[in-house]
């Protein structure tokens, strides 16, 4: 048996060493970066406390919109992938015929680099030769500027992560459906469940891990959102699209608040630790049962 | 099912379709115009004149870029599957004490945005003298797909009954030959999915790729192709053009492997 | 087996003795398209002939308004790898290195180069931290011009003004007659903040320019205020689309004949002339009314990183993008103006020419949007206090006011540009 225990460590053993070194020995760098007043180009060590993290939630106003905003997207994001991906996949599930064709159209997106995503979907949103103007003046709709306008730039980059996003919550959901036994579903319905009490009853208890799935993937998404809105506006118009995510890398790069970048990064992994924590210690749970 | 039930179902799903489908279309067409037609020209016309001019461009700028990308992708696909294979073997079928804590070590890093990491990274990469390598992109990929190709492939062995290994252990076969006489060929769903996921998230990379790839010979084609986005001119029919070469690959993958991806996901691979 | 083996090494050495020799330099730029990219692969190539031992290898990389290679330069310096040379805005974006000593100081250069006798004074300024030389300019873009489609201003019967007060006054008229008067594409956000700088250079002159970005008047100056009153009506006259539309997209609108005038950088003549246009016959570009006599200064230089290797091809590309002959290739294909003043005017365009007469005896400044005026975070703290204002045209003078002083308070200006010493 400790021959076992030797060779499972073995096998294992790689993957930890390398995890801890790109994934914990980073974070600590940069955690210790962050407690500093490394505001400069060059590397400052001395140690500033909390300074950084104090600045940005009392006085930088740059981050108290990107909280703002990250907190408007993240439901929206989060709800509009995991209900459209849930109706899709029941639409999928229901016996229709080109069943794959559809579900491969569905996850296309997936395919496509964030980059290139967002450069499509600036033409889109062009108020004058875009396709979205072009559909809204044959409507007879008033013309709108959706990047550039405060009210619509937000809700138009989170259409485009929808749309990037909604095949992979379609497919877990999917997976989801399929995974529950015939008898149950003919149970229920001999049981006078229909429609939606079935669905609310039966359907969705049983697709509960394909939601905390989804949930967790999308929510640690929209808290991490960058390359979609660093194409699209940067941030703009006046900060109406700025995500924590981007003022970071603007901070640390461009600004040399290398300290206050490593900060916002910390936040939004201590946010990002919110959801997944629980997740974790789930999933760890599940492991322990079938042991 | 009713008749009208059953339109109803095929109208969503078409409208749900040409949502997905469009700014494909969009990719493709404009990628085919001249650039005098792109300036003139709504944006969903149909070229009036294919005008390959977009890909000549376009190509010439990121050809390099495109071969780059395989010399790395496919190799820290390979190592990152690997890993994530022995490593699920490990945490399910050769179980040790505290194998739960080290799966939730290894699990955490999928949580970690990957900007915090950028300047350690590129430091840790001089360090060992192996940045401007190639190397580096191959580590770098390697390590941040560890934690979800453990997950999916921890997933993916907790459904294979363990009486199956017993069976092996019955007939004499250690550890290693039971991965490899019996895991491993079970394993290819599994393997698939992990393999799209990690070919995906390798190929579209920018951000490592941004700063990793800093000599000509190893930087990825997504770099490229937004350098073929000028810094005050765009060309769109070029950029498109170049979008739509860097999504090829991409593209292939699902539309041959989409539907293992899916049975995959059916196996188990990626659940709670 | 053992003689292949011995081959095997043999030729391994072989092949790192043959690396060894060829000195490699490597450079990090921008210029990734267009012209801007013509222009340095024709400059690197006369370079490749003048050395032809050397390996060169150009690394471009493009995107988010110069911010990726900023990030990619930090990184390489971080990670204590620098390349030979990279691409940087004089002033305050190559300060940053400076002050850092990231920067190895070129003074010997310059001085037995003879540079000190053939570039302005402003530009010497510029290039130097502290007394200390550490960049070399490759070109001049002038900031402050305004560029405009003649067929329109015929028609109109419209001349460029020569006031800022007579070029607002002159808006409602273009609007009336159904076109816009001032094309702007905005979907970076620089190009709003050009509007704002250059108006502000007008409105205040050369010396209170100065004064403002030093942190020693703010925005409560009365020529400031005007400025912002300004400001906010030029905003009102500009195409509904501008957030969607890149600087480029903008200088169609006047090529489509459906916007008379765009602010913006001598960058956008070669896009007319790419765009088919004559110079002087359909288009026309002047320093912005109020400006006249000013130069805004944009410069592209390079510097050696401490710890670049083959410093020895660094030198060399130096001594080379200061010759007249380079300086006028890359200048005549990028739109721009060489840097010295002694390069002869054959073979650039008439609105080139007169900018090169006028940065002989214009009062030079230097544009903050393109980091040589003020600390970089600073501005970028500014561009987007000005995008706030843009997008809130409800709030009070004051509260504009208020918004840009207190982003200079927070960025700490007056400090941090009393501390670096630098010369105005």
């Amino acid at each position: 048996m400790k021959k076992r225990t030797a060779l499972s460590i073995g096998l294992i053993l790689p993957s930890v060493i390398i995890v801890g070194i790109f994934v914990y020995a980073f974070i600590a760098w940069t955690f210790a970066v962050s407690l500093t007043n490394w505001n400069t180009l060059l590397p400052n060590w001395s140690f500033a406390g909390l300074k950084n993290y104090i600045y940005l939630f009392t006085q930088d106003m740059r981050f108290h919109m990107d909280l703002i905003n990250n907190f408007i997207f993240l439901p929206f994001f989060v709800l509009g992938t995991m209900i459209l991906g849930f109706f899709l996949a029941t639409l999928l599930n229901s016996g229709v015929k080109f069943e794959s064709f559809f579900r491969t159209v569905f996850l296309l997106p997936m395919a496509i680099s964030l980059v290139v995503s967002g450069v499509i979907w600036v033409w889109i949103y062009d108020p004058t030769n875009g396709a979205l103007a072009s559909l809204f003046q044959i409507l007879h709709l008033p013309a709108i500027n959706w990047l550039g306008s405060m009210t619509y730039a937000l809700p138009a980059i989170i259409i485009a992560t929808i749309w990037q996003y909604t095949g992979f919550t379609t497919s877990i959901y999917l997976a989801g459906l399929r995974g529950i036994p015939q008898e149950v579903l003919e149970a229920a319905r001999l049981d006078g469940a229909h429609g939606f009490r079935l669905y609310w009853n039966i359907v969705i208890p049983m697709v509960q891990s394909s939601t905390v799935t989804a949930f967790v993937l999308m929510v640690q998404l929209s808290l991490q959102m960058f390359d979609i809105v660093w194409v699209m506006t940067q941030g703009g118009p006046a900060f109406a699209t700025d995500m924590p995510a981007v003022y970071m890398f603007i901070a640390g790069f461009k600004q040399n608040f290398v300290a206050r970048g490593a900060a916002i990064a910390m936040i939004i992994f201590a946010l990002t630790l919110i959801v997944v924590i629980p997740y974790i210690f789930t999933a760890g749970r599940i492991t322990e049962e079938e042991a | 099912m009713r008749i009208s039930k059953r339109i109803a179902i095929y109208t969503v799903l078409i409208i749900a379709s040409i949502f997905f489908l469009f700014p494909i279309y969009m990719l493709i067409v404009t990628s085919l115009k001249s650039l005098q037609e792109v300036n003139t020209t709504s944006s969903w016309s149909l070229p009036v004149h294919i005008d390959l001019s977009g890909f000549v461009t376009a190509w010439n700028g990121i050809s390099q870029g495109f071969v780059n990308s395989f010399e790395f992708t496919i190799p820290a696909l390979i190592f990152s599957v690997f890993l994530g294979s022995i490593g699920g073997f490990a945490l399910t079928k050769v179980k040790f004490k505290g194998s739960n804590t080290v799966f939730l070590f290894l699990l955490f890093g999928m949580f970690l945005p990957y900007q915090v990491v950028l300047i350690p990274l590129v430091k840790f990469m001089a360090t060992l003298g192996l940045y401007g390598n190639i190397w580096s992109l191959i580590i770098t990929h390697t390590a941040y797909g560890i934690p979800i190709t453990t997950l999916i492939f921890r997933n993916f062995y907790s459904s294979i009954p363990t009486s199956l290994l017993e069976a092996g252990q019955v007939d004499g076969a250690n550890t290693l030959q039971i991965y490899a006489r019996i895991i491993l060929p079970l394993s290819i769903p599994g393997i698939v999915v992990a393999s799209i996921w990690q070919f995906t998230n390798i190929w579209n990379n920018f951000l490592f790729g941004l700063v990793l790839g800093s000599m000509p010979d190893v930087r990825p084609v997504t770099v490229m192709l937004n350098n073929l986005n000028g810094a005050m001119m765009a060309q769109w029919n070029t950029l498109m053009a170049g979008a739509l070469i860097t999504a090829i690959p991409t593209l292939i993958v699902y539309l041959i492997a989409g539907k293992y991806f899916v049975k995959g996901l059916l196996g188990g691979a990626v659940k709670g | 087996m053992k003689k292949r083996v011995i081959l095997l090494v043999g030729l391994l050495i072989g092949a790192l003795a043959v690396m060894s020799v060829a000195a490699t330099f490597s450079i990090y730029d921008w210029w990734t398209a267009g012209g801007e990219k013509q222009a340095i692969t024709k400059v690197l190539d006369m370079f490749q002939q003048q050395y032809p031992d050397i390996k060169i290898v150009q690394n471009p990389v493009a995107g988010g308004a110069g911010v990726n290679m900023q990030a990619v330069i930090k990184s390489l310096i971080f990670a204590g790898v620098p390349p030979t040379t990279f691409q940087v805005h004089a002033g305050w974006e190559m300060y940053q290195y400076a002050s850092a000593n990231l920067l190895q100081p070129i003074t010997n250069l310059w001085q037995s180069e003879g540079w000190t006798k053939v570039f302005p004074e402003r530009i010497q300024q510029l290039c130097s931290y502290q007394g200390q030389f550490y960049a070399v300019p490759m070109d001049v873009h002038r900031a402050n011009m305004v560029w405009y489609n003649k067929a329109i201003f015929d028609k109109l019967g419209l001349t460029m003004p020569t006031t800022i007060q007579d070029f607002i006054n002159m808006l409602p008229k273009i609007k009336a007659a159904g076109y816009i008067p001032i094309a702007l594409g905005d979907s970076a956000n620089w190009t709003t903040a050009m509007l704002f700088e250059e108006t502000l250079l007008a409105v205040a002159g050369p010396q209170k320019y100065n004064e403002y970005f030093e942190g020693k008047i703010t925005a409560s100056d009365p020529a400031v205020q005007q400025t912002i009153q300004y400001f906010r009506t030029e905003l009102q006259y500009v195409n509904p689309n501008h957030a969607s539309l890149t600087w480029d997209q903008a200088c169609g609108l006047l090529v489509s004949g459906q916007a008379a005038m765009t602010i913006m950088g001598d960058w956008a003549n070669g896009y007319f002339m790419a765009a088919g246009w004559t110079p002087n016959v359909d288009y026309g570009g002047v320093a912005v009314p109020g400006t006249e006599g000013i130069y805004n200064l944009v410069i592209d230089s390079f510097p050696i990183p401490v710890g670049a290797p083959d410093v020895q091809t660094g030198y060399d590309w130096l001594k080379f993008i200061a010759t007249v002959p380079a300086q006028a290739a890359f200048n005549q294909i990028k739109g721009s103006i060489p840097a010295r003043i002694d390069v002869p005017t054959t073979g650039f365009n008439p609105i080139q020419v007169a900018n090169m007469e006028a940065l002989k005896k214009d009062v030079l400044t230097a544009s903050a949007v393109h980091g040589s005026e003020a600390p970089v975070a600073f501005v970028t703290d500014w561009e987007n206090a000005l995008t706030v204002i843009q997008y809130h045209p409800e709030m009070s003078l004051a509260a504009c006011v208020n918004l840009l002083n207190t982003t200079a308070q927070q960025d700490n200006l007056a400090g941090t540009v009393a501390a670096a010493g630098v010369n105005y």
